[in-house]
Protein backbone atom coordinates (compact mmCIF):
# COMPACT_ATOMS: atom_id res chain seq x y z
CA UNK A 1 0.00 0.00 0.00
CA UNK A 2 1.34 3.31 -0.88
CA UNK A 3 2.12 5.33 2.21
CA UNK A 4 -0.03 9.11 1.93
CA UNK A 5 2.24 12.03 4.02
CA UNK A 6 -0.37 15.14 4.59
CA UNK A 7 1.60 18.43 4.65
CA UNK A 8 0.33 21.90 4.94
CA UNK A 9 -0.40 23.52 1.98
CA UNK A 10 2.17 26.42 2.83
CA UNK A 11 5.18 23.88 3.20
CA UNK A 12 3.84 22.00 0.33
CA UNK A 13 3.99 25.35 -2.15
CA UNK A 14 7.05 26.36 -0.56
CA UNK A 15 8.74 23.18 -1.04
CA UNK A 16 7.17 23.25 -4.90
CA UNK A 17 8.67 26.86 -5.23
CA UNK A 18 12.16 25.57 -3.56
CA UNK A 19 11.91 22.50 -6.45
CA UNK A 20 10.89 25.06 -9.01
CA UNK A 21 13.84 27.36 -8.28
CA UNK A 22 16.40 24.61 -8.08
CA UNK A 23 15.58 23.02 -11.31
CA UNK A 24 15.89 26.72 -12.87
CA UNK A 25 19.70 26.74 -11.41
CA UNK A 26 20.24 23.31 -12.19
CA UNK A 27 18.72 24.30 -16.22
CA UNK A 28 21.25 27.08 -16.19
CA UNK A 29 24.06 25.89 -14.79
CA UNK A 30 23.44 23.16 -17.39
CA UNK A 31 23.26 25.78 -20.27
CA UNK A 32 26.70 27.35 -19.09
CA UNK A 33 28.67 24.25 -18.60
CA UNK A 34 27.41 22.57 -22.10
CA UNK A 35 30.46 24.06 -24.43
CA UNK A 36 32.72 22.74 -21.40
CA UNK A 37 30.67 19.40 -21.70
CA UNK A 38 31.69 19.63 -25.65
CA UNK A 39 35.26 20.44 -24.77
CA UNK A 40 35.37 17.62 -22.17
CA UNK A 41 33.69 15.25 -24.27
CA UNK A 42 36.24 16.01 -27.56
CA UNK A 43 38.97 15.58 -24.83
CA UNK A 44 40.15 12.24 -26.06
CA UNK A 45 40.37 12.99 -29.40
CA UNK A 46 42.81 15.72 -28.36
CA UNK A 47 44.66 13.52 -26.48
CA UNK A 48 45.17 11.09 -29.38
CA UNK A 49 46.16 13.72 -31.52
CA UNK A 50 49.57 13.69 -33.16
CA UNK A 51 49.56 17.03 -33.80
CA UNK A 52 48.69 18.04 -30.17
CA UNK A 53 50.88 15.92 -28.50
CA UNK A 54 53.63 17.75 -31.06
CA UNK A 55 52.93 21.12 -29.57
CA UNK A 56 52.55 19.38 -25.99
CA UNK A 57 55.88 17.57 -26.18
CA UNK A 58 58.30 20.58 -25.57
CA UNK A 59 56.66 21.07 -22.40
CA UNK A 60 56.33 17.24 -21.46
CA UNK A 61 59.98 16.96 -22.13
CA UNK A 62 60.92 19.79 -19.95
CA UNK A 63 60.10 18.68 -16.79
CA UNK A 64 62.42 15.92 -17.96
CA UNK A 65 65.00 18.26 -19.11
CA UNK A 66 65.28 21.04 -16.11
CA UNK A 67 65.70 17.99 -13.87
CA UNK A 68 69.21 17.99 -15.36
CA UNK A 69 69.56 21.89 -15.37
CA UNK A 70 72.59 22.97 -12.83
CA UNK A 71 69.42 26.04 -11.45
CA UNK A 72 72.21 28.45 -9.90
CA UNK A 73 74.49 28.52 -12.93
CA UNK A 74 71.83 28.76 -15.40
CA UNK A 75 69.86 31.36 -13.02
CA UNK A 76 73.10 33.40 -12.95
CA UNK A 77 74.11 33.26 -16.93
CA UNK A 78 70.67 34.50 -17.48
CA UNK A 79 70.64 37.15 -14.88
CA UNK A 80 74.41 37.77 -16.32
CA UNK A 81 73.22 37.75 -19.56
CA UNK A 82 69.99 40.12 -18.89
CA UNK A 83 72.02 43.06 -17.03
CA UNK A 84 75.31 43.02 -19.10
CA UNK A 85 73.10 43.54 -22.69
CA UNK A 86 70.66 45.64 -20.90
CA UNK A 87 74.03 47.94 -19.89
CA UNK A 88 75.31 46.88 -23.50
CA UNK A 89 71.94 47.88 -25.40
CA UNK A 90 71.66 51.10 -23.22
CA UNK A 91 75.17 52.27 -24.03
CA UNK A 92 74.85 51.77 -27.43
CA UNK A 93 71.35 53.33 -27.79
CA UNK A 94 73.43 56.34 -25.82
CA UNK A 95 76.49 57.07 -28.15
CA UNK A 96 76.03 54.38 -30.70
CA UNK A 97 78.20 51.58 -31.92
CA UNK A 98 81.50 51.94 -33.32
CA UNK A 99 82.60 50.70 -36.75
CA UNK A 100 84.66 48.26 -36.56
CA UNK A 101 86.74 46.26 -39.28
CA UNK A 102 89.37 43.46 -39.57
CA UNK A 103 92.06 45.87 -37.97
CA UNK A 104 89.37 47.34 -35.58
CA UNK A 105 89.00 43.45 -35.06
CA UNK A 106 92.70 42.70 -33.57
CA UNK A 107 92.90 45.72 -32.07
CA UNK A 108 89.57 44.91 -30.48
CA UNK A 109 90.93 41.68 -29.44
CA UNK A 110 93.41 43.19 -26.95
CA UNK A 111 91.13 44.54 -24.93
CA UNK A 112 90.86 42.44 -21.66
CA UNK A 113 87.03 42.89 -21.72
CA UNK A 114 86.52 41.44 -25.06
CA UNK A 115 89.06 38.35 -23.96
CA UNK A 116 87.36 37.35 -20.96
CA UNK A 117 84.02 37.51 -23.35
CA UNK A 118 85.77 35.67 -25.98
CA UNK A 119 86.82 32.96 -23.20
CA UNK A 120 83.49 32.70 -21.67
CA UNK A 121 81.95 32.25 -25.44
CA UNK A 122 84.72 29.26 -26.08
CA UNK A 123 84.44 27.42 -22.74
CA UNK A 124 80.35 27.06 -24.22
CA UNK A 125 81.61 25.72 -26.97
CA UNK A 126 84.04 23.93 -26.16
CA UNK A 127 82.05 22.24 -23.42
CA UNK A 128 79.05 21.88 -25.97
CA UNK A 129 81.30 20.09 -28.83
CA UNK A 130 81.46 16.62 -27.53
CA UNK A 131 78.52 16.87 -25.16
CA UNK A 132 76.04 18.01 -27.85
CA UNK A 133 77.31 15.09 -29.80
CA UNK A 134 76.67 12.86 -27.42
CA UNK A 135 73.10 13.37 -27.32
CA UNK A 136 72.33 13.81 -30.75
CA UNK A 137 73.94 10.17 -31.29
CA UNK A 138 71.45 9.28 -28.83
CA UNK A 139 68.40 9.76 -31.57
CA UNK A 140 71.14 8.87 -34.88
CA UNK A 141 69.17 5.53 -36.68
CA UNK A 142 72.91 4.05 -36.72
CA UNK B 1 11.99 2.37 -40.72
CA UNK B 2 15.48 3.23 -39.18
CA UNK B 3 18.66 1.58 -40.63
CA UNK B 4 19.97 -1.14 -39.05
CA UNK B 5 23.54 -0.75 -37.70
CA UNK B 6 25.19 -3.79 -36.04
CA UNK B 7 28.25 -3.61 -34.11
CA UNK B 8 30.32 -6.64 -33.51
CA UNK B 9 32.87 -6.54 -30.31
CA UNK B 10 32.28 -4.19 -27.46
CA UNK B 11 36.02 -3.13 -27.46
CA UNK B 12 37.35 0.31 -28.18
CA UNK B 13 36.42 -0.40 -31.69
CA UNK B 14 32.98 -1.13 -31.08
CA UNK B 15 32.34 1.39 -28.41
CA UNK B 16 34.07 4.34 -30.64
CA UNK B 17 31.86 3.48 -33.20
CA UNK B 18 28.74 3.04 -31.47
CA UNK B 19 29.46 6.24 -29.51
CA UNK B 20 30.41 8.63 -32.60
CA UNK B 21 27.23 7.52 -34.67
CA UNK B 22 25.05 7.79 -32.03
CA UNK B 23 26.35 11.15 -31.60
CA UNK B 24 25.11 12.47 -35.24
CA UNK B 25 22.29 10.61 -35.50
CA UNK B 26 19.53 8.84 -33.38
CA UNK B 27 18.03 5.91 -32.61
CA UNK B 28 14.87 6.94 -35.31
CA UNK B 29 17.07 7.21 -37.79
CA UNK B 30 19.61 4.94 -37.49
CA UNK B 31 19.30 1.46 -34.89
CA UNK B 32 22.43 0.31 -33.32
CA UNK B 33 22.83 -3.08 -31.46
CA UNK B 34 26.26 -3.75 -30.33
CA UNK B 35 27.02 -7.44 -29.29
CA UNK B 36 29.97 -9.12 -27.09
CA UNK B 37 30.24 -12.12 -25.07
CA UNK B 38 31.18 -10.45 -22.01
CA UNK B 39 29.36 -8.24 -20.04
CA UNK B 40 31.86 -6.00 -19.14
CA UNK B 41 34.54 -4.45 -21.17
CA UNK B 42 37.86 -3.57 -19.72
CA UNK B 43 40.48 -1.05 -20.49
CA UNK B 44 43.12 -3.74 -21.46
CA UNK B 45 46.34 -1.37 -21.31
CA UNK B 46 45.38 -1.29 -17.18
CA UNK B 47 45.94 -5.13 -17.27
CA UNK B 48 49.78 -4.26 -15.81
CA UNK B 49 48.44 -1.91 -13.51
CA UNK B 50 46.57 -4.83 -11.73
CA UNK B 51 49.58 -7.28 -12.01
CA UNK B 52 51.50 -4.85 -9.69
CA UNK B 53 48.13 -4.25 -7.11
CA UNK B 54 47.60 -1.10 -8.71
CA UNK B 55 44.01 -1.33 -10.20
CA UNK B 56 41.77 -3.62 -8.86
CA UNK B 57 40.10 -5.64 -11.99
CA UNK B 58 36.48 -3.73 -11.14
CA UNK B 59 38.42 -0.52 -11.15
CA UNK B 60 39.63 -1.00 -15.09
CA UNK B 61 36.28 -2.61 -16.67
CA UNK B 62 32.71 -1.10 -16.57
CA UNK B 63 29.23 -2.91 -17.54
CA UNK B 64 28.63 -2.49 -21.58
CA UNK B 65 25.00 -2.31 -20.66
CA UNK B 66 25.73 1.34 -20.19
CA UNK B 67 25.66 1.94 -24.05
CA UNK B 68 22.11 2.24 -23.65
CA UNK B 69 22.41 5.77 -22.22
CA UNK B 70 23.53 6.74 -26.03
CA UNK B 71 20.41 5.03 -27.26
CA UNK B 72 22.83 1.45 -28.30
CA UNK B 73 21.16 -1.51 -27.73
CA UNK B 74 23.72 -4.06 -26.41
CA UNK B 75 23.34 -8.41 -26.49
CA UNK B 76 25.23 -10.35 -24.49
CA UNK B 77 26.13 -13.07 -27.06
CA UNK B 78 29.33 -14.90 -28.38
CA UNK B 79 29.21 -14.31 -32.36
CA UNK B 80 29.09 -17.95 -34.09
CA UNK B 81 29.67 -16.94 -37.68
CA UNK B 82 29.42 -13.92 -40.30
CA UNK B 83 27.57 -14.11 -43.15
CA UNK B 84 28.15 -11.77 -45.33
CA UNK B 85 26.92 -12.52 -48.76
CA UNK B 86 23.27 -12.97 -46.83
CA UNK B 87 23.67 -9.76 -44.39
CA UNK B 88 23.37 -12.96 -41.54
CA UNK B 89 25.30 -13.01 -38.27
CA UNK B 90 24.47 -15.84 -35.71
CA UNK B 91 25.00 -15.68 -32.53
CA UNK B 92 24.06 -17.67 -28.97
CA UNK B 93 21.17 -15.36 -28.73
CA UNK B 94 20.08 -15.75 -32.29
CA UNK B 95 20.71 -14.53 -35.75
CA UNK B 96 20.66 -10.71 -36.76
CA UNK B 97 20.95 -9.32 -39.58
CA UNK B 98 22.09 -5.62 -40.56
CA UNK B 99 22.37 -3.19 -43.21
CA UNK B 100 26.20 -1.78 -42.29
CA UNK B 101 27.84 -3.94 -40.23
CA UNK B 102 31.27 -2.99 -38.30
CA UNK B 103 33.66 -6.13 -37.39
CA UNK B 104 35.41 -5.32 -34.30
CA UNK B 105 35.96 -8.67 -32.49
CA UNK B 106 39.60 -7.96 -31.70
CA UNK B 107 42.11 -10.78 -31.48
CA UNK B 108 41.69 -13.50 -29.07
CA UNK B 109 44.65 -15.31 -26.94
CA UNK B 110 45.06 -18.98 -27.13
CA UNK B 111 46.34 -20.42 -23.21
CA UNK B 112 49.61 -21.54 -22.63
CA UNK B 113 49.06 -21.60 -18.75
CA UNK B 114 51.32 -19.06 -18.07
CA UNK B 115 50.11 -16.21 -16.05
CA UNK B 116 50.90 -13.11 -18.53
CA UNK B 117 49.20 -9.50 -18.50
CA UNK B 118 47.20 -9.66 -21.95
CA UNK B 119 44.02 -10.75 -20.24
CA UNK B 120 41.98 -9.92 -17.08
CA UNK B 121 42.75 -13.44 -14.64
CA UNK B 122 45.87 -14.06 -15.79
CA UNK B 123 47.00 -10.27 -14.61
CA UNK B 124 45.88 -11.74 -11.54
CA UNK B 125 48.52 -14.48 -11.84
CA UNK B 126 51.18 -12.61 -12.45
CA UNK B 127 50.69 -10.69 -9.02
CA UNK B 128 50.51 -14.01 -7.33
CA UNK B 129 53.92 -15.19 -8.65
CA UNK B 130 55.69 -11.56 -8.04
CA UNK B 131 54.56 -11.59 -4.68
CA UNK B 132 56.15 -15.06 -4.74
CA UNK B 133 59.17 -14.79 -6.17
CA UNK B 134 61.88 -12.77 -3.80
CA UNK B 135 64.61 -14.48 -6.07
CA UNK B 136 65.65 -15.94 -8.95
CA UNK B 137 65.19 -15.97 -12.95
CA UNK B 138 61.80 -14.03 -14.13
CA UNK B 139 61.74 -14.02 -17.86
CA UNK B 140 58.92 -12.40 -19.76
CA UNK B 141 58.83 -14.27 -23.09
CA UNK B 142 56.57 -12.82 -26.30
CA UNK B 143 55.51 -16.51 -27.92
CA UNK B 144 54.91 -14.98 -31.04
CA UNK B 145 53.46 -12.39 -32.99
CA UNK B 146 51.46 -10.29 -33.85
CA UNK B 147 50.41 -9.95 -30.06
CA UNK B 148 48.10 -6.96 -28.52
CA UNK B 149 50.27 -3.53 -27.93
CA UNK B 150 53.65 -4.27 -29.57
CA UNK B 151 55.28 -2.19 -26.53
CA UNK B 152 53.74 -3.95 -23.68
CA UNK B 153 55.84 -6.74 -22.97
CA UNK B 154 58.82 -4.34 -22.46
CA UNK B 155 56.41 -2.18 -20.26
CA UNK B 156 56.29 -5.23 -18.06
CA UNK B 157 59.91 -5.94 -17.86
CA UNK B 158 60.49 -2.30 -16.92
CA UNK B 159 57.83 -2.67 -14.04
CA UNK B 160 58.83 -5.90 -12.81
CA UNK B 161 62.75 -3.92 -12.93
CA UNK B 162 61.03 -1.43 -10.94
CA UNK B 163 58.84 -3.70 -8.60
CA UNK B 164 61.78 -5.10 -7.65
CA UNK B 165 64.20 -2.51 -7.17
CA UNK B 166 61.65 -0.51 -4.53
CA UNK B 167 61.56 -3.53 -2.46
CA UNK B 168 65.12 -3.78 -2.25
CA UNK B 169 65.47 -6.87 -3.88
CA UNK B 170 66.60 -6.43 -7.48
CA UNK B 171 70.60 -7.78 -6.79
CA UNK B 172 68.77 -11.07 -6.67
CA UNK B 173 66.42 -11.38 -9.39
CA UNK B 174 67.33 -11.44 -12.85
CA UNK B 175 65.01 -10.35 -15.74
CA UNK B 176 65.24 -11.50 -19.39
CA UNK B 177 62.65 -10.98 -21.78
CA UNK B 178 62.48 -13.07 -25.05
CA UNK B 179 61.11 -11.64 -28.19
CA UNK B 180 60.87 -12.41 -31.66
CA UNK B 181 62.54 -9.13 -32.96
CA UNK B 182 66.35 -9.10 -32.77
CA UNK B 183 66.30 -5.31 -31.17
CA UNK B 184 63.58 -4.33 -28.72
CA UNK B 185 61.08 -1.65 -30.30
CA UNK B 186 62.73 -2.68 -34.22
CA UNK B 187 59.31 -2.21 -35.45
CA UNK B 188 59.10 1.23 -34.08
CA UNK B 189 62.76 2.11 -36.05
CA UNK B 190 66.19 1.84 -35.95
CA UNK B 191 66.45 5.06 -33.54
CA UNK B 192 63.77 3.44 -31.35
CA UNK B 193 65.43 0.07 -30.72
CA UNK B 194 69.27 1.62 -30.11
CA UNK B 195 67.61 3.80 -27.97
CA UNK B 196 65.47 1.02 -26.04
CA UNK B 197 68.78 -1.23 -26.00
CA UNK B 198 70.24 1.24 -24.13
CA UNK B 199 67.55 1.75 -21.90
CA UNK B 200 66.86 -2.11 -20.67
CA UNK B 201 71.15 -2.51 -20.74
CA UNK B 202 70.72 0.55 -18.27
CA UNK B 203 67.87 -1.49 -16.22
CA UNK B 204 69.91 -4.21 -16.13
CA UNK B 205 67.45 -6.25 -18.10
CA UNK B 206 68.84 -9.21 -20.38
CA UNK B 207 66.95 -8.86 -24.23
CA UNK B 208 67.32 -11.98 -26.15
CA UNK B 209 66.26 -10.97 -29.67
CA UNK B 210 65.45 -14.97 -31.45
CA UNK B 211 64.95 -12.94 -35.09
CA UNK B 212 62.19 -16.03 -36.01
CA UNK B 213 58.46 -15.85 -35.50
CA UNK B 214 57.43 -17.40 -33.20
CA UNK B 215 60.29 -17.05 -30.86
CA UNK B 216 59.48 -19.43 -28.51
CA UNK B 217 59.96 -23.33 -29.82
CA UNK B 218 58.50 -25.42 -26.38
CA UNK B 219 57.68 -24.08 -23.03
CA UNK B 220 58.38 -26.18 -19.97
CA UNK B 221 58.07 -25.70 -16.35
CA UNK B 222 61.08 -24.38 -15.49
CA UNK B 223 62.93 -23.93 -18.98
CA UNK B 224 62.40 -22.73 -22.32
CA UNK B 225 63.06 -23.14 -25.86
CA UNK B 226 64.10 -20.37 -28.45
CA UNK B 227 62.94 -21.29 -32.36
CA UNK B 228 66.80 -21.30 -32.54
CA UNK B 229 67.32 -23.61 -30.04
CA UNK B 230 68.52 -21.47 -27.06
CA UNK B 231 67.90 -22.63 -23.97
CA UNK B 232 66.56 -20.12 -21.07
CA UNK B 233 65.93 -21.10 -18.11
CA UNK B 234 63.38 -20.01 -15.43
CA UNK B 235 62.34 -19.18 -11.84
CA UNK B 236 58.59 -17.78 -13.10
CA UNK B 237 57.57 -16.74 -16.49
CA UNK B 238 55.38 -14.11 -17.89
CA UNK B 239 54.30 -15.40 -21.66
CA UNK B 240 52.64 -13.30 -24.08
CA UNK B 241 50.27 -16.09 -25.66
CA UNK B 242 49.89 -16.49 -29.11
CA UNK B 243 46.98 -14.44 -30.87
CA UNK B 244 44.02 -15.53 -33.16
CA UNK B 245 41.25 -13.68 -34.90
CA UNK B 246 38.05 -15.02 -33.67
CA UNK B 247 36.79 -18.35 -35.17
CA UNK B 248 33.82 -16.12 -36.51
CA UNK B 249 36.16 -14.36 -38.69
CA UNK B 250 38.58 -16.93 -39.61
CA UNK B 251 35.46 -18.80 -40.83
CA UNK B 252 34.33 -16.18 -42.71
CA UNK B 253 35.13 -15.14 -46.08
CA UNK B 254 36.37 -11.52 -44.52
CA UNK B 255 39.50 -13.22 -43.49
CA UNK B 256 42.81 -13.05 -45.37
CA UNK B 257 46.08 -14.26 -43.94
CA UNK B 258 44.23 -15.30 -41.11
CA UNK B 259 43.00 -11.49 -40.04
CA UNK B 260 39.90 -9.56 -41.25
CA UNK B 261 41.35 -7.88 -44.28
CA UNK B 262 40.18 -4.06 -45.08
CA UNK B 263 40.00 -3.17 -48.61
CA UNK B 264 42.57 -0.69 -48.89
CA UNK B 265 43.38 0.91 -45.40
CA UNK B 266 46.28 3.33 -46.87
CA UNK B 267 43.54 5.53 -47.96
CA UNK B 268 41.39 5.05 -45.35
CA UNK B 269 38.82 2.57 -46.36
CA UNK B 270 38.31 0.28 -43.93
CA UNK B 271 35.08 -1.60 -45.58
CA UNK B 272 36.04 -5.86 -46.14
CA UNK B 273 37.80 -6.23 -49.14
CA UNK B 274 34.32 -8.02 -50.31
CA UNK B 275 31.64 -6.38 -48.96
CA UNK B 276 30.55 -2.38 -49.36
CA UNK B 277 28.25 -2.59 -46.25
CA UNK B 278 31.09 -4.60 -43.94
CA UNK B 279 33.68 -2.48 -41.93
CA UNK B 280 36.60 -4.26 -40.73
CA UNK B 281 38.54 -2.53 -37.86
CA UNK B 282 40.89 -2.84 -35.04
CA UNK B 283 42.94 -5.78 -33.79
CA UNK B 284 41.01 -8.35 -35.86
CA UNK B 285 42.05 -6.25 -39.16
CA UNK B 286 44.93 -5.02 -37.69
CA UNK B 287 48.21 -7.29 -39.43
CA UNK B 288 46.71 -7.05 -43.02
CA UNK B 289 47.01 -2.69 -42.66
CA UNK B 290 49.67 -3.38 -41.31
CA UNK B 291 49.71 -1.79 -38.08
CA UNK B 292 50.47 -3.09 -34.35
CA UNK B 293 46.93 -3.98 -32.33
CA UNK B 294 46.18 -1.11 -30.36
CA UNK B 295 43.29 1.28 -29.59
CA UNK B 296 44.92 4.24 -30.15
CA UNK B 297 45.74 3.38 -33.42
CA UNK B 298 42.04 2.44 -34.16
CA UNK B 299 40.88 5.56 -32.69
CA UNK B 300 43.45 7.64 -34.95
CA UNK B 301 41.69 6.56 -38.11
CA UNK B 302 37.77 5.80 -36.70
CA UNK B 303 36.90 8.52 -37.84
CA UNK B 304 36.73 7.94 -41.23
CA UNK B 305 35.19 4.52 -40.55
CA UNK B 306 32.52 6.83 -38.54
CA UNK B 307 32.56 9.69 -41.34
CA UNK B 308 31.91 6.58 -44.13
CA UNK B 309 29.38 4.39 -42.15
CA UNK B 310 27.06 7.59 -41.76
CA UNK B 311 26.99 8.44 -45.35
CA UNK B 312 26.19 4.70 -45.90
CA UNK B 313 23.45 4.74 -43.43
CA UNK B 314 22.15 8.62 -43.63
CA UNK B 315 23.05 9.25 -47.14
CA UNK B 316 25.28 12.30 -46.11
CA UNK B 317 28.39 13.20 -43.99
CA UNK B 318 30.95 15.39 -43.06
CA UNK B 319 33.68 15.22 -44.31
CA UNK B 320 37.11 13.95 -42.23
CA UNK B 321 40.75 15.64 -41.81
CA UNK B 322 43.60 14.60 -44.14
CA UNK B 323 43.62 10.90 -43.42
CA UNK B 324 46.53 9.72 -41.01
CA UNK B 325 47.12 6.28 -38.68
CA UNK B 326 48.70 7.32 -35.39
CA UNK B 327 49.35 6.11 -32.64
CA UNK B 328 50.03 7.94 -28.78
CA UNK B 329 50.38 6.02 -25.59
CA UNK B 330 52.03 6.68 -22.25
CA UNK B 331 54.49 3.44 -21.56
CA UNK B 332 55.08 3.43 -17.88
CA UNK B 333 58.28 2.82 -16.91
CA UNK B 334 58.11 2.78 -13.16
CA UNK B 335 56.84 5.89 -11.52
CA UNK B 336 57.35 7.60 -14.48
CA UNK B 337 55.60 7.74 -17.50
CA UNK B 338 57.13 7.96 -20.94
CA UNK B 339 55.37 9.46 -23.87
CA UNK B 340 55.35 8.22 -27.19
CA UNK B 341 53.73 8.93 -30.86
CA UNK B 342 53.92 6.94 -33.99
CA UNK B 343 53.04 8.51 -37.50
CA UNK B 344 51.98 5.31 -39.30
CA UNK B 345 51.00 7.00 -42.41
CA UNK B 346 54.05 6.77 -44.71
CA UNK B 347 54.39 2.91 -43.38
CA UNK B 348 51.28 2.06 -44.34
CA UNK B 349 51.25 3.88 -47.56
CA UNK B 350 54.36 1.80 -48.07
CA UNK B 351 56.73 5.27 -48.55
CA UNK B 352 58.48 4.60 -45.51
CA UNK B 353 59.88 1.17 -44.22
CA UNK B 354 59.35 2.16 -40.65
CA UNK B 355 56.71 4.30 -38.67
CA UNK B 356 57.57 8.07 -37.55
CA UNK B 357 57.92 7.62 -33.92
CA UNK B 358 58.72 10.07 -30.98
CA UNK B 359 59.81 9.17 -27.37
CA UNK B 360 59.54 11.95 -24.96
CA UNK B 361 61.77 11.38 -21.59
CA UNK B 362 60.40 10.26 -18.56
CA UNK B 363 58.47 12.38 -16.30
CA UNK B 364 55.89 11.60 -13.41
CA UNK B 365 53.67 13.82 -15.57
CA UNK B 366 53.28 11.86 -18.19
CA UNK B 367 52.33 8.96 -15.93
CA UNK B 368 49.34 10.90 -14.47
CA UNK B 369 48.23 11.57 -17.91
CA UNK B 370 48.31 7.64 -18.24
CA UNK B 371 46.18 7.00 -15.21
CA UNK B 372 43.93 9.99 -16.53
CA UNK B 373 43.30 8.32 -20.00
CA UNK B 374 42.08 5.45 -18.58
CA UNK B 375 39.03 7.50 -16.77
CA UNK B 376 38.48 9.63 -19.76
CA UNK B 377 38.51 6.44 -21.59
CA UNK B 378 35.47 5.02 -20.05
CA UNK B 379 33.56 8.35 -19.44
CA UNK B 380 34.25 9.30 -23.10
CA UNK B 381 32.64 6.01 -24.42
CA UNK B 382 30.36 4.86 -21.60
CA UNK B 383 29.56 7.98 -19.62
CA UNK B 384 30.67 5.92 -16.37
CA UNK B 385 34.30 6.00 -14.64
CA UNK B 386 34.23 2.68 -12.43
Amino acid sequence: MTEVVTIPKADYEKLLAEVQALRKEVEELSSLLLPVKIVLEKLPHLMADIQVFKVAAPLISMLSIMDAADLNAMGAAMQGGVTCTSKALRQIAENGAPRVGLFGLLSAMRDPEVQKAMGIMLTVLKAMGTCMEENLKQVSEK
Amino acid sequence: MPKKLLVLGGGTGGLVVSKEVREVVGPGEVEITLIDQKDRTEFRPSYLYVAFGYRKPEQISAPLEYVKRHGVNFVKAKVTSIDAANRKVKTTAGEFSYDALVVALGAETIDTGFPHTWELEPSLKVADVLSQIRQGNIVIGVYSMPYRCPPAPIELAMLTHFYYLTRGLRDKVKITVVHPMKRPFENFGPMAAKWMSGFLQQLGVEYIGVGQNPAIKSLGKNELETATGEKVKFDAAFIVPPHKAPDAVLNSDLAKNGWAAPRNPANGDFRSEKYDDVYVIGDVAAPNVPVGMAGTILHSYSPWVVSNLLADLTGISLGKPPFRIVGTCALDVGAYGMAAACDFTPFVKKQKPYPDCMFLPPSPVTRMFKEMFEKIYFNWLLGVVP
